[in-house]
């Protein structure tokens, strides 16, 4: 459902990301991880079309995204990390632009505004405009918006920042149902707990490539359980990963993990 | 440690203090520099000044105070206008109003500081535009020295009234205008107290300073009832080395002003922390999703273009500004001697020359700046299947729709009604304007999109400035051919001419469509 070819990204002389390679398959609930600055957002931004590769390929739902970028976007939802929306329209007139962009029926987009905005809690609030919203709102409000049009993906940077916990555990259990829909969620997140409790499998990136992808038991394999004997969590796995428990030891990850 | 000491300075002090080392630290180069700007026109506006009021009292003695009256009023209705707009920032948009409410200070410290902060933004204008009146009023009648040293006093007193009203009417708007939107609400009025100073500028310079004042004066403006006249009568008598009579009217006036402060500071704390200052809010219905249509995505984001710019007060406060410096231009050079509306008053090629420079001025706000203006927000149009040429479309039919017919119809009043054409010529040149405008603001889009800055909350700052330069360019090249072939249609015959200026607009759209996308393709 994603395909990520050799994905690159250079801004002058420093390389944001190196030949990622990556697969996401129907049905998953994807994790994507990394330190601050790991390029993470960077990674998303090419995968939605925000940036352009310096080299390799984005495929979502087996289109191209640099050679028919309308046809692989319209099979996206995308969330990114501070949904800024268009402040002096209301809830509404976005759904309805998010409606008409991505040309989804009027009838349907009805019925799917009215139903997301019921689900989010923001059926009360549609008519005001976007700029006395909050910011957990315009979060919801973006959510709404990226469901609105049935995408086969969902792509969120950082989903569950600036909200309560209310709306948070809203989010996670529309994103597991989507995936059991048969959709497929590719999330950024750096609460190791989210990741832990959501996902299907996960991605740990650093310094621009990938160092690890598996299902939470495959990543634990590659951590050694803590002194005290209890197995490794997803925080010891990361941190051991990215370099930045003091205790760790240099080691290139093998097995599980894409080659870096 | 040898016991306890008291501090230096009260809370309120302290706070004032340390805003005082923000805005001055580090920028020494830059305070000598507006320093010396804002003394050099303060010399300029005390020799207009004293040359007015010295042929005042050879001509007209008996206006000198309703005079000095009625520009004091205009001075403390300009600097309400300012410090409302100040006051809107200051209380509803200040990022460190919640840091100072949930510090031990009471809301009246509180506020006592946020009203310091609106004074102080006004003192340069008091000082440039007040004193140095003030002064040449002095000068030109012989004042004695002690005059000069009471102005003192008399401009920090001048302060209190305008800043108490402001303080007033802004909770009293505040009901009106939502807390989110004070920023842009308080920097649309600066915007058109700026184009209000302009046209007064401008008025001045074409009928002549006398004349203006004289009729000033001599208007409600210079009557004896307003607190400005008591003040200025305060003033005259000091000229006059009476300064029993000067402190008379300096009090009278402090004694209003130092009213209008104190119930701004006794009302204003109440009535903004108890929320009766905030804007009641509105909510419509989830019924509204029956309202949901379809339209192709070039069409829905042309409409939220429109929406978004129709909203938005600094947008339109930038309109008018340049509306009104295009208008006064041209109608002071009518009223001056030998200007270029002189020569071509009834020319509708000449009309059709001001129309066009009409909607270069409007698009130098709203098109230029368009892909600008998505700011933040364009993740969404990037991410979205939307293809870059109907992007670029939408935003030059969204403003298209807003500024084409608005030019279209003033053009046609100015040529009909306003410079004597008659009626079938003015409505051919406001026809030759609406197929003209899509042109223009086209070529401002397609300049915009070169290099769109989206950073800016000001919408003249949505652009890199050397794209603003060949924006000038352009428009002046297009506004040379559109003119010239509107010109030869007319002679051929009169029809043709908006057809042939048709057809050059259709030219210049498909050139800047074509730009604007390959430039989409090279914003990162």
């Amino acid at each position: 459902m994603i395909r990520l070819t050799g994905l690159t990204k250079r801004f002058g002389d420093l390389t944001a990301v190196e030949g990622l390679d990556l697969s996401v398959t129907r049905g998953e609930l994807f994790g994507f991880l990394g330190p601050n600055g790991a390029g993470k957002t960077t990674t998303i931004r090419m995968m939605v079309g925000l940036l352009r590769p310096t080299a390799g390929q984005v495929h979502i739902a087996g289109r191209d995204m640099a050679a028919d970028p309308i046809a692989a976007k319209a099979r996206l939802g995308y969330v990114p990390d501070e949904p800024v929306l268009y402040d002096k329209l209301s809830g509404l007139e976005f759904l309805q632009l998010t409606a008409d962009v991505y040309r989804v029926p009027a009838e349907r987009a009805r019925a799917r505004a009215a139903e997301l905005l019921d689900i989010f809690g923001l059926s009360d609030r549609a008519g005001d405009p976007i700029g006395a919203y909050s910011r957990g709102m315009r979060r919801r409000l973006a959510l709404v918006a990226a469901l609105l049009h049935e995408p086969e993906v969902l792509v969120l940077d950082e989903p569950t920042s600036a909200l309560d916990p209310k709306a948070a555990r809203l989010i996670k259990d529309v994103l597991r149902d989507f995936c059991r829909r048969g959709g497929t969620v590719f999330m950024s997140t750096h609460i190791l707990e989210i990741a832990e409790a959501m996902c299907s499998r996960v991605g740990i990136i650093d310094r621009g490539r990938l160092i690890a992808v598996g299902t939470l038991d495959e990543l634990r394999a590659l951590a050694e359980p803590g002194g005290d004997g209890r197995a490794a969590s997803l925080e010891d796995v990361f941190l051991r990963l990215t370099g930045d428990e003091e205790a760790v030891e240099p080691e290139e990850p093998s097995g599980t993990g894409t080659p870096p | 440690m040898t016991g306890t000491t008291a501090p230096r300075w009260s809370p309120v002090g302290a706070i004032l203090r340390s805003k005082w080392h923000m805005l001055f630290s580090g920028r020494t180069d830059q305070t000598v520099l507006l320093s010396l700007l804002g003394l050099g026109l303060a010399g300029v506006v005390f020799a207009l000044g004293r040359g007015f009021f010295r042929l005042l009292a050879e001509v007209r003695p008996d206006l000198l105070v309703p005079a000095l009256s009625s520009l004091l009023t205009l001075l403390a209705l300009f600097v309400t206008v300012l410090a409302l707009g100040t006051a809107f920032i200051r209380l509803y948009a200040s990022s460190d109003l919640p840091l100072l409410l949930s510090w031990p200070l009471s809301t009246r410290q509180v506020f006592t500081v946020k009203t310091v902060e609106v004074a102080a933004a006004e003192a340069p204008l008091i000082v440039i535009f007040g004193l140095s009146c003030m002064a040449a009023y002095g000068h030109a009648l012989g004042a004695p020295g002690w005059f000069y040293l009471a102005l003192a006093p008399v401009a920090a007193v001048f302060h209190l009234l305008p800043t108490g009203a402001a303080l007033l009417l802004n909770v009293a708007a505040m009901r009106l205008v939502p807390a989110h939107r004070a920023r842009e609400v308080g920097v649309a009025l600066g915007i058109l107290a700026g184009a209000l100073a302009y046209a007064a500028g401008h008025l001045v310079s074409a009928y002549g300073g006398t004349a203006v004042f004289t009729r000033l004066a001599e208007s409600w403006l210079g009557t004896g009832y307003l607190p400005t006249a008591w003040l200025a009568a305060g003033l005259h008598a000091a000229a006059a080395d009476s300064p029993g009579r000067f402190a008379l009217g300096l009090a009278a006036y402090g004694t209003v002003g130092v009213f209008a402060l104190a119930a701004g500071l006794a009302v204003v704390p109440r009535l903004f922390t108890t929320g009766w200052g905030g804007a009641p809010r509105r909510r419509r219905a989830v019924a509204q999703v029956r309202r949901f249509g379809s339209a192709s995505p070039a069409l829905a984001m042309a409409r939220k273009e429109a929406l978004v710019v129709l909203r938005d007060p600094t947008e339109w406060a930038q309109v008018a500004y340049g509306l009104v410096v295009i208008f006064v231009v041209f109608i002071s050079g009518r009223l001056g001697n030998g200007g270029p509306a002189d020569t071509f008053a009834v020319s509708p090629v000449f009309v059709f020359f001001i129309g066009l420079t009409l909607v270069v001025t409007m698009g130098l706000t709203l098109a230029l700046g368009a892909m600008g203006r998505e700011g933040a927000a364009r993740w969404f149009p990037l991410s979205a299947p939307l293809a870059a040429e109907d992007w670029v479309q939408a935003k030059i039919w969204g403003v298209t729709v807003m500024v084409a017919p608005v030019c279209s119809l003033l053009t046609g009043l100015l040529g009909g009604v306003g410079l004597g054409l008659p009626p079938g010529r003015a409505v051919l040149v406001g026809v030759a304007v609406l197929v003209a405008a899509p042109g223009s603001l086209a070529i401002s889009v397609a300049v915009g999109a070169g290099a769109p800055v989206f950073d800016s909350p000001d919408p003249r700052r949505r652009v890199a400035p050397s794209e603003t330069v060949a924006h000038f360019f352009l428009q002046a090249f297009y506004i040379g051919v559109a003119t010239a072939v509107f010109a030869l249609g007319l002679e051929a015959a009169p029809p043709a001419g908006p057809a042939l200026v048709a057809a050059a607009a259709y030219l210049a759209y498909r050139t800047s469509l074509r730009s604007a996308v390959s430039a989409r393709d090279r914003w990162e």
